[in-house]
């Protein structure tokens, strides 16, 4: 029944009907990799920050890579709007709203105006929260 | 000098293809997970591509047939027409992807808008393509990669463990959980298809032809199709090897093309920047190229119309409007607000997914000795063709399932 002809743009089909397929209800295996990526973006910018006093880079280098660093905690808090979790986890999602609407304040300050010190502190404090409540 | 030029067909070729916007992204994600251990997926696509590349180049030598003339051959009218449109949307995918991506690189260089840099990037580009001849556009944009290079450079500089990467040349199975199994395998696999993309060889095929490649240049067919893949490899291992040292200790997963550029500068900030990123504005801007080009050359292909980058535009009407016409709906996406990122990963898993209909008829018809007469496949070049075959379709197979069960490599 199935000849060359048929089997291929079965496949095809079955290809892009698949790839468009992407459920969106919280799971906890998900919450946890929302957690992981909010720690890493904490942990990326901290790292960028650490890294700039000794290798100077113009202006809109660092505020164009800090602006995409910024998108994407914009971006992970608004996928968490509207989400709803599995029972066990709604005190853990909302732990993790929280902490990234913070980092986010602190991702909305230019570079140039943040005290390196404070700002490494304070993004080292969130990174270690999200770490410390990442679900198991 | 010529023959010397002639190897910018291949460098051109695997570094718009290895390293594209994709594999920028996705290599540097994959170190920064599972360190070097990922390395043996690079050397198994370095080998595949030189060898189906070579095997393409030939074939196009030989019997004057580029890939797509061979896909609709082998294939039949039916499927071949709905492989051209798959390779055709998958092109238009990733020329998407690579235009956001000039745009976000430009961006950081000047600071200037992104969505107008988009736009000029997507009216500059095609107009560039428009009055070059084909070996200019590929001497500019070969020879332009090599400024990667400072990323090799900035891997060695931070100090690699050099045991434990030669140890990843052999893949390794460790107890993982099951989340971490399935990512490993993912990146494995898009690693390997970002390698393999089919516009490489779309590319690569029609090149020779264009290049009027003749029954004398097979020597260097070889040649140019290695040198080419192995340099592209060598930065795709850079990358690697960035992601492994810079983010990997603090359990970055970088999702940024910013964080992947910088990392190529980073032990030595913006004068490196500025190398680095008209490196990865060449190897970018010449997969949009690549992929604009193809779509123009597949069609005109497959029903057998007149093609050619070097033809007067009114002769070639339908090849050279397709190519514009890929750049412009592709422009049209980009501007539409998708992620590049987001474009990027769909088309590696979707051109991992189709890419058996693709590198089966040049095996086949690389290997027909009616077709082929001396020039035919060795029986060494069939066993080595079929086993990455087998590879190919195996990770086409799986591809789908594990984009959907990582949710695209999200760890």
């Amino acid at each position: 029944v199935f000849t060359k002809t048929t089997l291929g743009p079965l496949w095809i089909g079955l290809t892009i009907l698949l790839g468009s397929c992407s459920g969106h209800s919280l799971t906890h295996e998900e919450l946890k990799s929302d957690y992981r990526a909010a720690a890493s973006l904490s942990a990326e910018s901290e790292q960028f920050l650490q890294h700039l006093p000794g290798h100077p880079y113009n202006t809109h280098a660092v505020d164009g890579h800090w602006a995409y660093l910024r998108k994407q905690g914009t971006e992970l808090r608004q996928e968490l709007e509207g989400v709803r979790p599995e029972a066990a986890d709604a005190k853990r999602l909302s732990e993790l709203r929280e902490t990234l609407s913070e980092l986010n304040g602190l991702l909305a300050i230019a570079p140039s105006s943040l005290t390196a010190s404070d700002t490494l502190e304070s993004l080292r404090v969130l990174r270690r929260r999200l770490e410390e409540g990442m679900p198991q | 000098m010529k023959k010397l030029l002639g190897i910018t067909l291949g460098i051109m070729t695997a570094l718009g293809g290895f390293v594209d916007l994709g594999q920028i992204v996705f290599t540097t994600q994959a170190g920064a997970l599972f360190g070097y251990q990922l390395l043996w997926s690079i050397v198994v696509g370095t080998l595949a591509i030189i060898v189906y590349m070579e095997m393409c180049g030939r074939v196009a030598v030989v019997a004057r047939k580029p890939v797509f003339a061979v896909v609709r051959d082998c294939l039949g009218f039916p499927l071949g027409l709905v492989t051209l449109i798959a390779s055709n949307l998958l092109n238009l995918l990733t020329c998407a992807a690579e235009l956001g991506g000039l745009a976000i690189v430009i961006h950081l260089l000047t600071g200037w808008p992104e969505k107008l840099l988009l736009v000029g990037v997507g009216i500059g580009l095609p107009s560039l393509v428009y009055v070059s001849k084909f070996q200019w556009i590929e001497r500019t944009f070969g020879l332009s990669g090599l400024l990667m290079a400072v990323f090799a450079v900035s891997a060695v500089v931070l100090h690699p463990d050099w045991k434990a990467l030669g140890a990843a040349l052999i893949p390794h199975i460790h107890s993982m959980r099951r989340h971490d199994g399935l990512l490993y395998a993912y990146f494995a696999i898009g690693i390997f298809s970002a390698m393999l993309m089919e516009y490489e060889v779309h590319f690569y095929s029609s090149g020779a032809i264009e290049e009027g490649w003749k029954i004398k240049d097979l020597t260097e067919n070889f040649m140019v199709a290695s040198l080419g893949s192995v340099l592209g490899s060598l930065l795709t291992v850079a990358l690697l090897i960035l992601g492994c040292v810079l983010f990997l200790p603090h359990h970055i997963f970088p999702e940024q093309l910013s964080s992947s550029l910088i990392a190529g500068a980073w032990p030595y900030g913006q004068r490196v920047l500025v190398f680095a990123a008209l490196g990865v504005l060449a190897c970018i801007g010449g997969a949009a190229i690549e992929t604009a080009l193809s779509g123009g050359y597949n069609v005109c292909q497959f029903f057998n119309w007149p093609w050619g980058k070097n033809l007067p535009p009114k002769s070639a009407k339908v090849y050279t409007g397709t190519w514009v016409g890929t750049f412009v709906v592709a422009l049209f996406v980009a501007l539409s607000g998708v992620r590049p990122l987001q474009l990027v990963n769909f088309s590696i898993i979707f051109g991992m997914a189709i890419m058996p209909l693709t590198y089966y008829p040049i095996l086949r018809v690389a290997g027909d000795r009616k077709i082929m007469g001396r020039y035919v496949n060795s029986k060494f070049d069939t066993v080595v063709g079929l086993i990455f075959f087998v590879l190919i379709a195996l990770a086409a197979v799986a591809s789908l399932p594990l984009m959907i069960l990582t949710h695209a490599g999200q760890p």
